[in-house]
C-alpha cells in the first residue's frame, strides 16, 4: 500500500485516485503517476509518448495494442497501468532501431507483410513472444500464435511468411 | 472509463476485509479482460477495484488426495496439457485453449471466466433487460440468433452462458470455493451458476462480500477419458455457438460413467442427462451415439433464428464423445 498515494488536490474526479508506478519500459526505468483507472494503453499513449501500441477496439477484440508484459503478449487495453509497477513492458519502440532493425521488422519489410500498417506493431510483438518461446515454429504454429491479432487489410499469409523468415534470420549463427 | 480506486491487498484476510467493508461497491480484478470492458461500457461501475493477483494462495494448480484445486486467479494459459495435475482432465485443458485468443488466455483467470456476464448483444449494447436490472428481454422478439434453445420455457433472460471451461468442468465433479470474512462454502458448479429465479440480474450465487478462491475438481474414475469440442464462427476471439464436453470410461467397447455437457445452448452449461442415460452401459456405435444426441436435443425450443444450434449441438455432442474415446467411430 505504501506506493499508493491518493491526492486530494485534484480538480477532476479522474485524478482523485492515483498510483505511483515504477516499471522497466523498453529497457528504461520509468516512473510515473497514473490514475488508477487508466489502462496500460492509455499510459503508453497519453503519458509515455509511445504511440506504437494502437487503440483499435479498446475492448480486447483486435490485438492492435499488443505489448509484452514480462515477455508475455497481452492487450494493453485490458491491463491497468497501475498493475505494471515493478514489471517489464516492451512496446514496438523498444524493438530494434532504424539503423539496426529487429529480425522481425526486417522480415516484415522484405516480405511486404503489411498494407496500412495499423495492426503491425501488435503483430510483431505477438510474433516476438512466439519466437522467444519457440525459435523454430511451423506455419500452423505461427497462425495460432498470431490468432489474437486482426489485420483488416488481410495480410495474414504474408505476415506468417515474414514471421517464418524472421525465425530463420534469428537462427543464423552470426546473430 | 469511469474512475475507481485500485486496491492491491497482500493477503486474503486483507482482501476479504476490503470486500466486507465495500457495501457491494467493490469489484474483484483478475485478468481484467472482462471487468475493464464492463466498466468501459458502464455495465459495471465499481467505486473500488480490488486486484487479487498478489494473493499467492489464489494462484496455481495443486494436486491433492481426491482431486485438484485450481486457484481462482490461475490464468487460462496455465491450464495446459503440460500441467501435470491436469492430465486426468483433458476436456478442461482443451476448453481453456479454446477461449478467446493467446493474449486473452495469458491474462484471463479461471475464476473470472466463470463470472463472465452473458455476451448477449442487447445487454452489451446497453439495452434495458433482465441482466441490466430491468424486467424485459428485448432479444425475445428481436435478434434471436445467439439465444438459448434449452431450458428457455420459464427463463426470463434467454442469453447463453459464455464460458468454455465451465462446460468442460460440468463433466467432472466440480465445486467452487467461495470465501468471505464471515466464512466459506463449497458450491457445486451447477449451483454456482444458477442464481435464484427472483435474481434474474445475476449470473452466479456469488455474494458481493465473497471471493472465489479456488475451483476443486475431483479425480474422475481411473481410465476416464474426456474431450471438449467448440463450434464458433472463428477459431479465435469468438464465443461458442455450441460446444460440448464428454467424459467416460470405455470398458471393452461398453460405455461407463458417461458424462456429457453442452455449451452455447442454455443459461448455464447443460448436462445432457437424457443422452447420458441412453449411452450408459451400452456398446458405443455411431447410430446409438447419434440417436442419443438427437433425443437430448428433442427438448430444444429454438426461436426464429437459432434453430441452427440444434444441429450444431447434436454434432458437437457426437464429436466430443468420439474424441474422448479416441477418434471417429
Amino acid at each position: 500500500m505504501a506506493r499508493r498515494a491518493a491526492t486530494r488536490s485534484s480538480k477532476s474526479p479522474a485524478a482523485r485516485h492515483v498510483t505511483q508506478i515504477e516499471l522497466e519500459l523498453n529497457g528504461r526505468v520509468t516512473r510515473a503517476s497514473v490514475p488508477d483507472h487508466w489502462t496500460l494503453l492509455e499510459f503508453l499513449r497519453k503519458s509515455a509518448g509511445l504511440t506504437g501500441a494502437k487503440e483499435g477496439c479498446n475492448a480486447g477484440e483486435c490485438g492492435a495494442c499488443t505489448v509484452l508484459l514480462d515477455g508475455v503478449a497481452v492487450y494493453a487495453c485490458c491491463v491497468l497501468a497501475a498493475e505494471t509497477s515493478g514489471r517489464r513492458v516492451m512496446t514496438i519502440e523498444g524493438l530494434g532501431t532504424p539503423e539496426r532493425l529487429d529480425p522481425l521488422q526486417e522480415a516484415f519489410l522484405v516480405d511486404d507483410a503489411l498494407q496500412c500498417g495499423f495492426c503491425i506493431p501488435g503483430q510483431i510483438l505477438a510474433a516476438k513472444a512466439l519466437l522467444d518461446a519457440e525459435p523454430s515454429p511451423d506455419r500452423e504454429c505461427v497462425r495460432r500464435a498470431l490468432s489474437g491479432n486482426l489485420c483488416r487489410c488481410g495480410c495474414y499469409v504474408k505476415i506468417a511468411t515474414a514471421v517464418l523468415r524472421a525465425a530463420a534470420i534469428r537462427r543464423e549463427p552470426e546473430r | 472509463m469511469k474512475p475507481f480506486k485500485l486496491l492491491t491487498p497482500e493477503s486474503l484476510t486483507q482482501a476479504l476485509a476490503m470486500f466486507w467493508g465495500s457495501e457491494g461497491k467493490a469489484a474483484a480484478l483478475g485478468g481484467g479482460t472482462e471487468l475493464l470492458n464492463l466498466v468501459r461500457t458502464s455495465l459495471a461501475a465499481p467505486g473500488m477495484v480490488i486486484d487479487l493477483k498478489k494473493l499467492k494462495r489464489l494462484r496455481g494448480v495443486r494436486s491433492g488426495k481426491s482431486g485438484v484445486s485450481i486457484g481462482a486467479t490461475t490464468q487460462l494459459s496455465e491450464l495446459s496439457p503440460q500441467c501435470r495435475p491436469l492430465q486426468p482432465f483433458a476436456a478442461l485443458t482443451q476448453a481453456a485453449a479454446a477461449v478467446g485468443t493467446p493474449q486473452i488466455r495469458n491474462r484471463a483467470t479461471l475464476g473470472g471466466n466463470l463470472c463472465q456476464r452473458p455476451r448477449c448483444l442487447y445487454l452489451r449494447s446497453g439495452f434495458d433487460c433482465w441482466k441490466s436490472g430491468g424486467k424485459q428481454c428485448p432479444a425475445r422478439h428481436g435478434e434471436t440468433s445467439g439465444l438459448a434453445i434449452l431450458g428457455t420455457e420459464r427463463a426470463s433472460c434467454l442469453a447463453v452462458h459464455p464460458s468454455d471451461p465451465a462446460v468442460a468442468l460440468s463433466v467432472f465433479d466440480t465445486r467452487v470455493k467461495l470465501v468471505s470474512a464471515s466464512g466459506s462454502r463449497l458450491v457445486p458448479l451447477a449451483q454456482f451458476l444458477a442464481p435464484h429465479e427472483s435474481d434474474a440480474g445475476r449470473d452466479t450465487v456469488l455474494r458481493s462480500d465473497e471471493l472465489i478462491t479456488e475451483v476443486r475438481i475431483a479425480f474422475p474414475r481411473p481410465g476416464t477419458r474426456s474431450a471438449f469440442v467448440k463450434v464458433a464462427d472463428r477459431a479465435a476471439f469468438s464465443f461458442a455457438l455450441a460446444s460440448a464436453a464428454a467424459a467416460c470410461v470405455m470398458d471393452r467397447g461398453t460405455l461407463r460413467h458417461v458424462r456429457l455437457a453442452l455449451g452455447g445452448v442454455a443459461a448455464a452449461p447443460w448436462r445432457a442427462r437424457v443422452a447420458e442415460e441412453a449411452l450408459e452401459g451400452r456398446k458405443l456405435t455411431p447410430a446409438r451415439l447419434e440417436s442419443a444426441a438427437r433425443v437430448e436435443l428433442a427438448a430444444a425450443r429454438p426461436f426464429e433464428r437459432n434453430s441452427y444450434k440444434v444441429d450444431l449441438a447434436i454434432g458437437a455432442l457426437q464429436e466430443a464423445l468420439e474424441r474422448a474415446v479416441g477418434g471417429k467411430l
